[in-house]
């Protein structure tokens, strides 16, 4: 890959790479760290394919390996700092349902939101999810089904906080 | 979906979109430009690594090589001597204690 062809595929990934990286993770200065991780890794990896569309793949699961090794990182680290949890920098009644969504989010397994984040937001199909995440492809399917579910349970415990609130 | 949330895909889709519509506030992307170059000098460092660590890798083994054939001519250097004298085995223990230590710094700083 040459100069040129790296800038247009950082233009293309980098904010939904970071985005991933941030909400899955709960902290922007880990996650800009593994950003940049990320790219590099990719860089230096001496067969990576020239193809964009066969790049960003690549790039997640590498993303996704290094935010792996963070979490064990931090179980080994008993006294970790509180992270700097990323909040939406709104007032209002908008705000507290926005973090609302946030803390849902943050109730899920680290490789469930993930999964779901692969899934929902970035589109990969089962085949793609098991290759960034190290799973196999039928355990996927039914992952992503528990973890609707249990989306679903958080939401509906969720549901009293906001009329205490509103 | 109020009473049944995620009852649908659709449903699950447009909330996980939500959240990542939602901004995040923190510093600008790094420039993809100083990655570029960043990435250029890891790989050129990279090789510089591979050409250097057979060398380095090899270091040691000339260290002990290097050693081991101090001791053998010590040794028979000893043998054809006809009576060692206390001058003698001082010097040899001195001569052997400068090679091991010689060698100990030579491996500390590989």
């Amino acid at each position: 890959m040459d100069e040129d062809a790296f800038l247009s595929f950082y233009s293309g990934t980098a904010s939904a790479l970071r985005a991933y990286v941030a909400r899955v993770l709960g902290d922007i200065n880990q996650a800009d760290d593994i950003v940049q991780e990320s790219y590099l890794k990719l860089l230096r990896m001496p067969a990576a394919p020239d193809d964009p569309p066969q790049l960003r793949p690549l790039l997640f699961r590498i993303a996704s390996n290094l935010m792996t090794d963070e979490w064990r990182r931090r179980r080994r680290v008993s006294n970790a700092a509180a992270a700097h949890v990323l909040e939406p920098n709104r007032s209002s009644l908008d705000m507290v349902l926005r973090l609302d969504m946030i803390r849902v989010f943050h109730q899920l397994k680290p490789q469930q939101r993930q999964m779901m984040w692969l899934a929902y937001v970035e589109g990969a199909d089962h085949r793609e999810i098991a290759s960034a995440l190290g799973l196999r492809e039928g355990s996927v399917r039914v992952l992503l089904h528990r973890t609707r579910r249990k989306l679903a349970s958080l939401l509906q415990a969720v549901k009293p906080c906001r009329s205490i609130h509103g | 979906m109020a009473d049944r949330p995620f009852a649908r895909e659709g449903d699950v889709r447009a909330w996980m979109q939500a959240l990542a519509a939602l901004p995040i506030n923190g510093r600008p992307l790094p420039d993809a430009r100083q990655l570029w170059w960043k990435a250029e000098l890891l790989k050129r460092w990279d090789a510089q690594r591979q050409t250097v660590a057979p060398i380095e890798r090899a270091e040691p083994l000339q260290v002990g090589i290097g050693l081991a054939g101090a001791v053998v001519l010590l040794a028979w250097l000893w043998r054809s001597v006809p009576a060692p004298s206390n001058t003698l085995i001082f010097a040899t223990i001195l001569t052997f204690t400068v090679l091991v230590a010689i060698a100990a710094l030579t491996l500390r700083q590989s």
